[in-house]
């Protein structure tokens, strides 16, 4: 599989899943006009990687300093994939970054570590 | 709006399929226990994607609102921070800011203060008019300005009255930015009033590192008095070092300032 990447926008993350290296990053502000549509085909094509997965080391990146309710509901979809990505015997490494002030986004990761236990999760403070 | 899932994507596809799924089950039968329990669950399943996508819809517009307000206030406290610190007519610094300025800088090394007071202002104002008066203070600003740059400061102490500030151990240094200053403001013209001249008094002061801001100021006010007192349109040196010794006699050096016609 080739890589995926978008540039970020205003509303929406800048997009870095190379899948050949086993690296995906997903950083910036996420509020698109529909995180349905915005998130849709990205989740539908790491679906794809994940399926071919075997015993194999994946890195997941994510320093997201905003995203709405939309966002949110999109953002479980892809964590519960990796969930099941890490059950189905891959590595999955999460690292989780968030700025040093900001504990809501830590808190939310520190939920997402909780509710998808097979991901391995790390949490990395930001220096503003 | 309700959006069909088979064109459009939808937040809740994977519960829409497992819904679709539990429906059709449902509709087939065979009627057991567990069927009134399955119609039973697809109901409030149902209902639940359907608060589910309000609450998520009402979020979203809550935290874009949200956002801009927060974008908004932080505009505001931006803009809020420069009215505390500036003057609003010259957009030099004001006079609280400049003072609190001077005093960090004195304690960091030596330092030399410009005061400047425009002569015969409130004739300015009387004769020409207010207006014209505030560009006379705004142009000055301007041009005062341009000639010091970070880590020094320009200022407006209160009406007509404003300062300059450098760290420096070199009165000369000084000196020149002080007569730099005068020419600048003696080749000020307004554009719609042909007679008007400008012209400045000031006074050139220094002091180590550590000493009281209080005193230089008082000092160079002094001194600028003297300016005024002499004649105008002239600069008033304070030659006599200030020291953290002399500190006691400050009040006095303006007996042995020397006075230099411009």
């Amino acid at each position: 599989m080739n890589q995926l990447y978008l540039a970020s926008t205003s509303n929406t993350p800048e997009v870095d899943f190379d899948f050949p290296t086993r690296r995906l990053m997903l950083k910036g502000e996420s509020y698109p006009e529909s995180a349905a549509a915005f998130y849709g085909d990205i989740l539908s094509q790491t679906a794809e990687f994940l399926g071919s997965l075997k015993n194999e080391d994946l890195q997941v990146i994510v320093q997201l300093n905003y995203f709405n309710s939309s966002s949110t509901k999109m953002l479980f979809s892809f964590f519960d994939r990796l969930n099941q990505a890490a059950e189905a015997g891959n590595r999955i490494m999460l690292d989780w970054h968030h700025d040093v002030d900001d504990e809501t986004i830590l808190e939310f990761g520190l939920e997402v570590a909780e509710d998808f236990p097979a991901i391995e999760f790390h949490a990395h403070a930001l220096e503003s | 709006m309700e959006q069909s899932p088979l064109i459009h994507p939808d937040l809740f596809e994977r519960e829409k399929a497992v819904l679709d799924q539990a429906i059709m089950a449902h509709a087939q039968g065979p009627d057991t226990l567990h069927r009134p329990a399955l119609g039973e669950l697809i109901g409030e399943f149902e209902r639940v994607i359907r608060e589910m996508r309000r609450v998520i819809g009402h979020s979203d517009r809550t935290e874009l609102e949200l956002n801009i307000a927060n974008v908004r206030l932080r505009e505001l406290t931006e803009a809020l921070t420069y009215q505390n610190r500036h003057d609003g007519l010259t957009r030099l610094l004001n006079r609280n800011t400049l003072i609190h300025e001077a005093e960090r800088l004195l304690t960091r090394g030596p330092m030399a203060i410009i005061l400047l007071d425009i002569d015969h202002f409130k004739q300015i104002n009387d004769r020409y008019g207010h207006p014209v008066g505030d560009k006379v203070l705004s142009g000055l600003a301007n041009e005062i300005s341009k000639l010091v740059s970070y880590p020094g400061f320009t200022g407006r102490l209160g009406g007509e009255e404003f300062a300059m500030v450098i760290p420096t151990n070199d009165i000369r240094q000084a000196i020149i930015l002080a007569e730099e200053a005068s020419h600048s403001i003696r080749s000020l013209r307004s554009s719609t009033e042909e007679g008007l001249r400008i012209t400045a008094s000031l006074s050139v002061t220094i002091a180590p590192r550590g000493f009281s801001f209080e005193k230089l100021y008082l000092c160079g006010d002094d001194a600028l008095y003297r300016a005024k007192h002499n004649g105008r349109d002239r600069i008033e040196i304070v030659w006599t070092p200030l020291g953290p010794m002399d500190e006691n006699q400050t009040g006095k050096t303006g007996e042995h300032a020397d006075q230099i016609s411009d």
